[in-house]
């Protein structure tokens, strides 16, 4: 449910559409809730008798698409994932109370983190007498400038070097951030991910992310897993270690307690769980929720590792 | 959904997370507006559990899934039904 499934490859369009990435027809009837959304008190002690929404991923868009008409420039398809979301509010409204909603937290993992910072400001404007809170995680992009040194592969998922996403946004017919939008109006595009949108999101935020990332690097950013511990492997995963470092720094600023962040030293995308990894002694979820009920000061809420490249003594297996 | 693929995901779950087995399971709702379609044009859906105290009766939590992503023309478009529906 949280993973990039292992059948992903070159062709991850024709993948989707013979599974549930592409086409309802193979939606599980039933399913457990993942992350803090499961009823669980025990393993979800805050969380656990809030409603729970999943939102299923079968836009190949990063839940941004608009299209409602598939066209030869979509090959057939529909990109149609921000819809899907609006559809899904609706639904909610007439039927949960969403409506009357006085807290939402918008979560999501990798495509679904990208998708938190691409629909929470909707989200926000939407319901203007609820606190609405985003939680990505391993959803905080960059362009790529993939390792290009010796045994480097190629992106098995989408290319996102700066001169493919024009093309992704307009095939996609992507919304994106409304005040991102307004700033970066000669380069929306760059509003399709969270180094450049960030700036402009003014709900508050907690982000979850891999100081190096396990699917990113490996899956647009060509680094080869097996010789990650080589040299230049190495110091090609240390710049990006330094990229994210900065990206993150001003969610970690201890002046500022709109923002939250969990970055531990690990190889991993969204192998995030109470029992790892910890980052002293706390769990993603044990962070996130000091900062969401203002349980503790900065050094609970923004934790991140100091140790060097995957360092954290209780990263999950990668 | 196949028997065979719950049951496999059910020991997937136990295998590497053994306290969601405590959770319950959560029914599929298929959405009706016409334009909440999936890649191929289904209708897509969400899954919905309420909330169980009446305290956290206004409270929400949303997840949308991940799993990367298309950009490239699929080899195969042609042989995609674009029947609206499932």
């Amino acid at each position: 449910l949280n993973q990039i499934p292992a059948f992903v490859c070159l062709q991850q369009c024709d993948a989707a559409l013979n599974g549930p990435l592409g086409s309802s027809k193979y939606f599980a009837s039933e399913i457990s809730m993942p992350y803090f959304l499961t009823d669980d008190t025990q393993a979800n002690p805050d969380f656990s008798d809030w409603h729970h929404v999943d939102v299923p991923y079968c836009s190949q868009d990063l839940h941004s698409g608009q299209v409602t008409v598939p066209s030869n420039e979509t090959w057939g398809l529909y990109f149609s994932g921000h819809l899907v979301f609006t559809s899904i509010l609706d639904a909610l409204d007439a039927t949960a109370g969403l409506k009357s909603a006085t807290e939402i937290i918008l979560t999501g993992a990798s495509a679904g983190g990208i998708g938190v910072w691409l629909n929470v400001g909707y989200l926000a404007t939407r319901y203007p007498s609820a606190r609405v809170t985003a939680v990505p995680i391993a959803g905080f992009y960059y362009y790529a400038y993939p390792y290009q040194g010796i045994n480097h592969t190629s992106s098995t998922l989408a290319d996102f070097q700066p001169d493919a996403w024009p093309g992704h946004y307009a095939l996609w017919s992507s919304y994106v951030d409304r005040n991102c939008l307004n700033g970066l109006s000669t380069a929306p595009w760059a509003c399709m991910l969270a180094n450049y949108s960030f700036p402009y999101i003014s709900t508050p935020s907690f982000a979850i992310e891999a100081q190096t990332d396990e699917v990113v690097l490996t899956a647009h950013d060509w680094v080869p897993a097996d010789y990650r511990n080589d040299p230049p492997e190495f110091a090609y995963m240390g710049e990006w270690k330094n990229n994210m470092t900065i990206a993150l720094a001003p969610l970690m600023n201890p002046a500022n307690t709109r923002n939250g962040a969990f970055n531990p030293a690990c190889f991993i995308h969204t192998s995030f769980s109470n029992t790892n990894p910890l980052i002293n002694g706390l769990s993603y979820l044990d962070a996130f929720s000091n900062w969401y009920f203002n349980r503790t000061g900065p050094s609970g809420y923004k934790v991140q590792d100091t140790c060097g490249i995957e360092c954290n003594p209780t990263c999950p297996p990668s | 959904m196949k028997p065979g693929s719950l049951r496999n995901r059910a020991a997937i779950v136990l295998a590497v997370a053994p306290w969601l087995a405590l959770s319950a399971s959560v029914p599929l709702t298929l959405l009706k507006n016409p334009q909440a379609r999936c890649l191929d044009g289904t209708l897509s859906g969400y899954y919905h559990q309420a909330a169980s105290a009446s305290s956290s009766s206004t409270k929400f939590v949303l997840f949308l899934e991940g799993g990367g992503e298309c950009a490239t023309q699929p080899v195969r478009v042609s042989q995609l039904n674009t029947a609206h529906g499932s």
